[in-house]
């Protein structure tokens, strides 16, 4: 249980997704106009990285170079 | 090991985490660990070549998922319990030698994206009471690794700063049946001393009550509860003025600003004082000048009592030119 007496999911049971490169989610994003892409993947310790990746990254690659405005 | 020891003399609780005396230290940027992974060259902690935002389970978690009880039982005065919960990296970038303050609004709002969806998805977990959204920045603040990062913990309690601040808010919203920060940003507003930058949906001000003299707040101007409530034109502008609270601490001294970056939102525990957060983010710079830092002595530790040695209208008069200046 928690500090406030609610049962606690055991760890093993978290929701680890175990295969490289299997998209989680892709939702539209308010605040980018695109869309968000979420990869979930586990590392050989067991513990999880999620890549986020977004539809406008290659107006960010522009406007990295400064061929853009920031907005 | 991650265990929690009550304190009955604070009435709060206490996180151990041995394990985090042996996490990587200044790394030389070469081995940096949360670089990418190039090819033929040493694992990070990133296994590609390339990224735009990532965020990972810390290696030396101060709360994990899978704390145990601790072998330490405590007793009914002193009691323990495990460290449960979540400590997650944010990596803002795969470039070793960017700062948020050096990054285009566009690569905010992602990071702003990212950060909702992290409040979401921790939020959601039974064990986490508080999502806590932060970043140190700067080897005056302790940092270990300089690549662009922040952190997020997910607390199994909702942790004793916000739980005052949350505390007083109820209090007030009790006696005057208004939101204590939509007051106090409308006391600012009218001021107008303390004000850095007013954006059409967010505000960036030194507050009247600045426990450090650079100490900034960012406060939505809509009472919402947290980030994940915000809508397309308000993250705009919520990365906007972060960027230029960013831009104007590093014109402040003409080096990029060492800073504590705190995100301020509603608990995650069911409700308990869902209906008296206010989004605002808090930053604190550890700088009173270019060269010297404030630190927290025997009446900050001791007595809990901040000695501030300057006037935040002096020093948001400084800061203002500064965000002015690097716009």
């Amino acid at each position: 249980v928690n500090l406030l007496g609610r049962s606690v999911t055991a760890a093993a049971d978290y929701p680890i997704v175990l295969l490289r490169g299997i998209m989680i989610a892709s939702k539209a994003c308010g605040g980018i106009g695109g869309e968000m892409e979420k990869e979930r993947e586990a590392k050989v310790d067991g513990r999880y990285i999620i890549f986020y990746t977004f539809e406008d990254e290659g107006a960010e690659a522009t406007e990295r170079s400064g061929e853009e405005g920031s907005d | 090991l991650n265990q929690l020891r009550w304190d009955p003399t604070l009435g709060e609780w206490v996180t151990y985490a041995t394990h985090r005396q042996d996490r990587t230290f200044l790394p030389p940027a070469e081995y940096c660990p949360l670089c990418p992974t190039e090819p033929g060259g040493f694992p990070t902690e990133v296994p590609r070549e390339s990224y735009d935002i990532v965020v990972f389970e810390n290696r030396f978690p101060s709360y994990t998922p899978g704390a145990t009880e601790p072998d330490e039982p405590g007793a009914a005065l002193t009691p323990t319990a495990p460290g449960l919960g979540v400590t997650e990296v944010v990596l803002y970038s795969d470039d070793h030698d960017a700062t948020l303050a050096s990054m285009s609004e566009r690569r905010i709002r992602n990071l702003i994206e990212v950060w909702a969806d992290r409040y979401e998805e921790l939020g959601a977990r039974e064990e986490v009471e508080y999502v806590f959204i932060f970043e140190n920045k700067g080897e005056a603040i302790g940092v270990t690794l300089h690549h662009p990062h922040g952190q997020i913990y997910g607390y199994p309690f909702v942790p004793p700063r916000p739980k005052k601040e949350l505390e007083a808010a109820r209090a007030h919203r009790d006696e005057h049946g208004s939101c204590l920060h939509c007051d106090l940003l409308a006391a600012e507003h009218a001021d107008a001393r303390r004000i850095l930058h007013k954006g059409e949906h967010f505000t960036a001000f030194v507050p009247f009550y600045a426990h450090y003299p650079y100490e900034a707040h960012v406060y939505a101007r809509r009472c919402v509860p947290s980030i994940a409530v915000l809508d397309e034109q308000e993250r705009r502008d919520f990365a906007h003025i972060l960027k230029r609270l960013l831009m104007g601490y590093d014109s402040l001294f003409g080096f990029s600003l060492p800073y504590v970056m705190v995100m301020h939102q509603a608990p995650t525990n069911g409700g308990e004082y869902g209906n008296v957060a206010h989004l605002h983010v808090e930053f604190y710079p550890p700088n009173r000048t270019a060269e010297k830092l404030k630190y927290l002595a025997g009446s900050e530790v001791g007595a809990g009592a901040f000695i501030v040695d300057a006037l935040p209208e002096e020093t948001a008069a400084t800061l203002r030119e500064a965000v002015e200046r690097g716009a």
